[in-house]
């Protein structure tokens, strides 16, 4: 009986060893997921030294809409927008946590995908969505064909505090904050609610710096640090003052976890990222946005 | 018996060892699945860039073509660009390029990848057309034959064609728009089988409306303007007539089928009130008659009852509208309600103000009703112009009642 097993066990192997090895192996050269025309133009060449070569980040700008939310309308970017959206991403966001932060900081940790959409997502009720974010991976950033450059709060409003905010979840989720910051408004957290739960300004003096903020702890904290770093210093105040006496020591305490998190365990100063990125707005007229010049 | 199970097994390991793995066994296929996809995509890439002067692309939004269909002329031209020309582009030499591809995606796909206001003129979303007009950007290619390339919209699933260019786009959508006009601001009148059919006008569609063994039907047919007439998204039987082209006779300004069995006449309005936004001021006492007056008072005061709110004492027509349109001061809401325009047959100098349906925030504004009705219940009215060939003022006055009268300033 046990001779019979081995000789099964032998004739098992030799298939193993034997079977099938010739020609079966899949070529890395050929992919079969991208089946564009494969050619590339200035832009892409651009794309591929600054972002794929330099961060690992894909940009797309060529809209996909098969692959994207189907109870949408969406249309693609232009081409001439999301050269500026690129530069931007580059010079208000990438370059600034470059100043302040580790080496390989960004590499490892910022967003891998964004995509461009050029008109806004709208639902049938006349909202729309600012940006999206799959699994903190992906960015979608939308309404890229109605880009101002001049208008640097709306760029915050639409698309940085949405990279920012996207940006800080992949940080908590790597490394955790603590859950000093989770009891500060524990009872105030309205969930799925936080859209139809507040009059102007009631969110505020609950010491949230936004709707949104009242959603949950992670979305608290993350909208925190978006808001921070896109508010001078003076701004920053008026808005924290507005919050009244109650709803701006809760912020105030919710910042300074923030701040230590961020300064402990990225080794980043939450006020040199804020000045930086301000410093950065401010010339931004300066900039030339359509540049494509690889150097 | 454990035996006997042992030496089954064996027997079967073995079938299996002699019967399987046979390297000498051709390929059905000199490539692999992935190889001839992107040699697929490939050749109907070059197919595309293959002619000179573009393709021309007729094109039909929305997955029941409720818009009717448009021309485009696409010509696509190495690093993945593409030149486009539209049949209502304000000029005609200014094409717009943008990007294109051919994908796989359960078949080629046609694909429009960067914003060309042309040709995602209806796809792109507003905050009143969440989805748009419905348009496509995305197209399965179906097949390539005969320099006739035909696609099947991803979204719509509309079967369009696309026609290898013999002449330049401007030169082509010259003869297209001057069919294209001829609709402008002109009303419809079917003769099908020699019986009067009603006919409406919406876009490029057509409204049939007939009574067929005692039964009330209504077609709709999407058409598209062509160099000689206009062609139907599909064949269109009313009354037993099938039909698919009609062609446009400049004499009888009429639209004919081959045998005569469907002509269409088209009565052109007076003046087009359609392509531009006219007003009317109602406290102008000089601009409108006492009728008209009476009737917005009674607007203005149902609507201040019902929203508090200051009507405008102006109202629109045309452009914007679609038909007719009023605005409030207090807070600039605005509302419309869509009319057809035409003409009236025989009589040049006459135009028809006739209700189509409600329009912008019209279900909250049906109080305004009493204003609407005292254009619409008038209707034809004599029109007097400022100018026949660029008209600035024109003076509406009601054929059957001639205390309504009230004149447009553009």
């Amino acid at each position: 009986m046990t001779k019979i097993k081995y000789w099964l066990l032998a004739t098992v192997m030799l298939f193993v060893l034997g079977a099938c090895s010739k020609d079966d192996e899949p070529d890395p050269d050929f992919s079969v997921i991208n089946m564009g025309n494969g050619e590339q133009n200035d832009f892409d060449k651009y794309l591929e030294k600054t972002f794929v070569d330099t961060y690992n980040i894909d940009f797309q700008y060529k809209m996909q809409d098969i692959e994207s939310d189907m109870s949408y309308a969406l249309v693609p970017a232009s081409y001439e927008n999301s050269i500026k959206m690129a530069n931007l991403i580059k010079y208000l966001c990438l370059d600034a946590y470059e100043e302040v932060a580790p080496d390989g900081f960004l590499k490892k940790y910022f967003p891998k995908m964004f995509m461009m959409v050029g008109s806004a997502g709208y639902r049938n009720n006349g909202t729309f969505m600012l940006g999206t974010a799959e699994g903190g991976l992906k960015i979608t950033l939308y309404m890229i064909n109605s880009l101002d450059v001049t208008n640097v709060d709306r760029l915050y409003e639409f698309y940085f505090r949405t990279i920012f905010h996207e940006f800080s979840h992949i940080l908590h989720q790597t490394k955790d904050y603590t859950t000093d910051f989770d009891k500060i408004s524990a009872v105030d957290y309205v969930g799925g609610s936080w859209n139809d739960a507040w009059d102007a300004g009631e969110s505020a003096a609950k010491g949230f710096i936004s709707d949104y903020s009242s959603k949950e702890t992670n979305e608290d904290f993350v909208e925190l640090i978006a808001h921070y770093i896109t508010n001078t210093p003076e701004s920053w105040e008026t808005k924290i003052a507005a919050a009244g006496e109650t709803g701006r020591p809760i912020i105030e305490q919710k910042i300074t976890i923030i701040k230590s998190y961020m300064k402990d365990v990225w080794d980043i100063d939450m006020n040199e990222l804020r000045e930086a990125i301000d410093s950065r707005a401010k010339k931004l007229d300066e900039q030339d946005l359509d540049n494509i010049t690889i150097n | 018996m454990k035996k006997n199970i042992y030496i089954v097994l064996f027997g079967l390991l073995l079938s299996m060892g002699i019967a399987s793995c046979d390297n000498n066994s051709d390929l059905l296929f000199d490539e692999t699945a992935a190889q001839r996809k992107a040699g697929a995509n490939k050749a109907y890439d070059t197919a595309l860039k293959s002619s000179e002067q573009g393709w021309l692309f007729q094109y039909f939004p929305e997955e029941n073509q409720k818009y009717g269909g448009y021309n485009y002329v696409v010509k696509f031209a190495a690093n993945g660009e593409v030149t486009v020309w539209y049949e209502g582009m304000a000029d005609l030499t200014k094409p717009e390029t943008s990007m294109y591809d051919v994908i796989s995606y359960g078949g080629p796909v046609l694909t429009f990848n960067t914003y060309n206001s042309l040709m995602h003129k209806f796809a792109n979303p507003s905050a009143s057309e969440y989805l748009g007009k419905g348009g496509d950007y995305e197209f399965l290619i179906i097949s390539n034959e005969n320099d006739v390339i035909t696609l099947k919209g991803i979204k719509t699933s509309n079967v369009l064609r696309m026609t290898k260019m013999k002449e330049a786009a401007e030169v082509y959508l010259v003869k297209i728009n001057t069919i294209s006009n001829l609709f402008k601001g002109s009303s419809l009148e079917a003769t099908i089988n020699k019986s009067k059919v009603a006919l409406s006008l919406n876009d490029h569609r057509m409204v049939f409306s007939y009574t067929e063994n005692k039964e009330a039907k209504s077609e709709k047919a999407a058409f598209i303007p062509t160099p000689t007439g206009i062609s139907f998204y599909e064949p269109l039987t009313i009354l037993g007539v099938t039909v698919q082209e009609l062609s446009f006779n400049v004499e009888t300004n009429q639209l004919v089928s081959a045998n005569n069995e469907i002509i269409i006449d088209i009565i052109k309005a007076p003046v087009d009130l359609t392509s531009a936004r006219w007003t009317c001021d109602t406290d102008v006492a000089a601009d409108r008659s006492v009728a008209v007056r009476t009737a917005w008072i009674e607007a203005y005061v149902a609507n201040g009852k019902t929203y508090g709110e200051i009507l405008e004492t102006t109202f629109s027509l045309g452009i914007g509208a679609k038909g007719i349109g009023f605005y409030t001061k207090s807070n600039k809401y605005a509302t419309d309600y869509h009319l057809n325009f035409g003409g009236v047959l025989g009589h040049p100098d006459y135009l028809n103000l006739t209700k189509k349906e409600g329009g912008f925030n019209w279900k909250w504004y049906t109080h305004l009703m009493p204003l609407l009705n005292i254009v619409t219940d008038n209707t034809p009215y004599s029109v007097e112009m400022d100018n026949a060939d660029n008209p600035t003022q024109v003076k509406m006055t009601s054929v059957a009642n001639p205390d309504v009268w009230f004149i447009l300033r553009k």
